[in-house]
């Protein structure tokens, strides 16, 4: 895996790196490694990635669906404001990812929950 | 010497030419006024009004076309981005005409805010508008809306846990 992993207040922070969709099993393997550190939810941190397409996009969301399956609620959070405005010409509208400007931010949502 | 006669084809390719050259100056023409539409998009000068910490009040006026609509939402974007804005007001009252394509518009800059983890409120929808916008059949489903910006603004403030009470 090529993302990077922290743990904040039994939170999974996943730095992610686009390049792990290419791998299959990226989400099965994220699941098994969020419950073993015995935490129930995650926040894909997508600032380290400036263009984002849509096509990752619906695979992250494939991927928030996994971890959704088994039972680990998921954010997504630090989307550029170049890919938002881009990702928005597209027929997709991404209703079941949840959004937050940053990891603080997110860390909040998933506190005031 | 006797005169040179006039060659029957030389009256028709001057036609086609004049024709090309119509139709340049047409294509040349449409290009100037997109250009025009570019310019007044950048010197249009959008009103970003930070109404709390983190509440952002947009009050959107006149024309809204395709060019003027990404450049606000450029804006819009950058903006939530640089001070960390959690609800944007985008008030409408002043958009002399409601179409499919506004409505449109509309709903791309509020979806593009969702990615940012934003949350959006149109405020200003007459009941005309309402109207024409369900005649229309926009997919509005993922944007809140209210009819004046007095509501939008008690939404907004309560999104971001502040409760506006009257003293009297």
């Amino acid at each position: 895996m090529l993302s990077q992993v922290f743990i904040v207040k039994q939170t999974v922070i996943v730095q992610l790196n686009v390049e792990d969709f290419s791998f299959p099993r990226f989400g099965h393997d994220l699941a098994v490694e969020i419950q073993r550190k015995r935490c129930k939810q995650v926040i894909f941190d997508m600032s380290s990635s400036k263009t984002l397409s849509s096509l990752e996009l619906s695979q992250l969301e494939q991927v928030i669906e996994n971890l959704r399956l088994n039972g680990i609620k998921a954010r997504v959070c630090g989307i550029h404001p170049i890919s938002a405005a881009l990702l928005v010409h597209f027929k997709y509208d991404f209703n079941n990812i949840e959004f937050s400007l940053h990891v603080d931010a997110a860390l909040d949502a998933f506190a005031s929950r | 010497m006797p005169p040179a006669k006039k060659k029957p084809s030389s009256n028709a390719s001057k036609e086609r030419k004049i024709t090309e050259q119509t139709g340049t100056i047409d294509s040349q023409r449409e290009e100037i006024a997109d250009l025009k539409d570019q310019i007044s998009a950048a010197k249009f000068d959008l009103p970003l009004l930070k109404i709390a910490d983190t509440v952002l009040m947009v009050p959107l006026v006149g024309t809204l076309d395709s060019v003027k609509s990404q450049k606000v939402m450029e804006d819009i974007l950058i903006n939530i981005k640089l001070e960390e804005i959690r609800v944007l007001v985008i008030d409408i009252a002043g958009i002399k005409v409601v179409d499919s394509s506004v409505a449109a518009h509309l709903v791309k800059i509020a979806k593009a805010t969702r990615l940012m983890g934003c949350k959006s409120i149109v405020s200003g929808i007459s009941p005309n508008i309402a109207q024409s916008i369900v005649n229309l059949g926009v997919d509005t489903s993922g944007i809140e809306t209210t009819n004046t910006l007095k509501d939008a603004m008690t939404l907004a403030y309560s999104a971001i846990g502040i409760e506006l009470v009257s003293k009297g």
